[in-house]
């Protein structure tokens, strides 16, 4: 296929702008109001860690889950205890830290991806809550949240 | 471009998307919400239906074979196409299932401006045939090591940075201004990431509020400014170290890898004017900036 030279360079100057004006939209048309993350992916805005935080301000962000066992042992939930992935951790981590009730399908992911031979018989949360002072986040007893009981 | 763009998008499709789209088919339907994009792309199996796994998987090997191709210069240019096409839908699917990261897209744009640029015409299977098989955005009378698109991309890529700097920084200032940099934030984040992450470097630096006061200040600069570097080359020699590091650092403490952004700092070296400065055709001040 022959091209001519003109339309070649059209071509390509149309596909470079677009690009460049893509992201210009996504970035700023977010400013605006623009919901643009779910619509225009791969073209996106870039707002990580916008939110500023002041002396005093409390984090209670920071959640701890064990999977507790038959014999009462507790098995902190990370990925290296599940032998899981960054992707399906992330998923369950939020899903668990919430006060929702898990979905089925979640706590079949759990007990899919626990490395123990014990039965597990319930999950329980903990929170512990932070406060951002000068000279670090103080971090305060872990306190208990909820408890999943699991029907085996 | 091509060996550097194209051998990064290779590691992440078998390092990093293979098992995260293993993961992701394993997720439960109900999560599933599914990006413009990908209902566009998927549209075929349904408007916002969850493809079969089997057409996913299916993906992955055309993305693979593609990308090698792409790799080797073998069709490049309609390789690179599919390559980009089947690295959209699979990142893209896998976002599908949660939140979007912010890593990953800017080398999907990357791949995107390479598909349109003459890349297929040095050390590839391409040259070696001598056969045009990229003439929709490569002229076929055009000496064999020049074009004048072959700049295209990199500088595309270079303002993309620059415009990516540009959409964090006014993030920032647009929600909590200025008093953005006031050290807390910084000690804050790294508080929080340290203990989820357990990375006792960022324990450590969390208790540090004017050093992360100071570092605050600077990135506020840093990406404020970046935007410079491309009217002013030279400035290079201070934003790539600051980037670079500036990335590292964020790596080390909150975990969060930015390799994909790193990448385009290397599209910035001037490699043929270093090639130039090492066989004494120009001065290694004007790497920077020798045309």
């Amino acid at each position: 296929m022959q091209i001519k030279a003109g339309h070649r360079k059209a071509l390509i100057s149309i596909v470079m702008g677009s690009v460049l004006l893509l992201q210009a939209v996504a970035s700023f048309g977010t400013l605006a109001g623009l919901e643009a993350n779910r619509k225009f992916w791969p073209w996106t805005n870039y707002p990580m860690y916008k939110h500023k935080y002041v002396a005093g301000d409390p984090m209670d962000v920071t959640g701890i889950i064990y999977l507790v066992l038959d014999s009462g042992e507790k098995i902190p939930f990370t990925e290296e205890t599940l032998s899981i992935g960054f992707w399906k951790f992330s998923y369950l981590y939020d899903r668990l830290s919430t006060l929702e009730e898990p979905r089925e399908a979640d706590i079949e992911l759990v007990l899919e991806a626990a490395t123990t031979e014990a039965e597990i018989v319930a999950i329980e949360t903990y929170h512990y809550p932070l406060e951002i002072r000068k000279n670090g986040a103080s971090k305060t007893a872990e306190k208990f949240r909820r408890r999943i009981e699991l029907e085996n | 471009m091509r060996f550097l763009v194209v051998g990064f998008a290779m590691f992440a499709l078998f390092f990093i998307v293979q098992g995260y789209l293993a993961e992701a088919l394993e997720l439960p339907e109900e999560i599933y919400n599914p990006l413009l994009i990908i209902r566009i792309m998927l549209a075929p199996v349904g408007w916002g239906a969850l493809p079969p796994d089997g057409l996913m998987h299916a993906v992955f090997y055309f993305a693979a074979f593609s990308g090698f191709s792409s790799f080797i210069g073998w069709r490049t240019n309609i390789s690179l196409l599919i390559f980009t096409a089947c690295m959209i839908l699979l990142q893209g699917f896998i976002y599908s299932f949660g939140e979007i990261h912010h890593r990953e897209a800017v080398l999907m744009i990357a791949l995107l401006v390479l598909a349109f640029a003459p890349c297929g015409r040095y050390w590839s299977i391409d040259s070696f045939r001598g056969r045009g098989f990229n003439q929709l955005v490569d002229s076929p009378e055009s000496s064999a090591t020049h074009s004048e698109f072959a700049y295209w991309p990199i500088f595309v890529c270079k303002v993309f940075l620059a415009l990516m700097y540009i959409s964090a920084i006014a993030s920032k200032l647009s929600t909590s201004g200025l008093g953005w940099a006031n050290g807390y934030t910084l000690q804050a984040l790294m508080g929080i990431d340290g203990l989820r992450w357990g990375s006792p470097l960022a324990i450590w630096m969390s208790q540090q509020h004017y050093l992360l006061m100071l570092g605050q200040i600077v990135v506020v600069i840093f990406q404020s400014t970046f935007w410079l570097v491309l009217f002013f080359p030279r400035l290079g020699y201070i934003y790539f170290p600051m980037g670079l590091a500036f990335h590292i650092m964020i790596f080390a403490t909150l975990r969060a890898p930015f390799w994909h952004w790193m990448l385009l700092y290397f599209l910035f070296i001037p490699y043929t004017n270093i090639w130039r400065a090492i066989r004494g055709d120009i001065r290694y001040s004007d790497i920077l900036s020798a045309a």
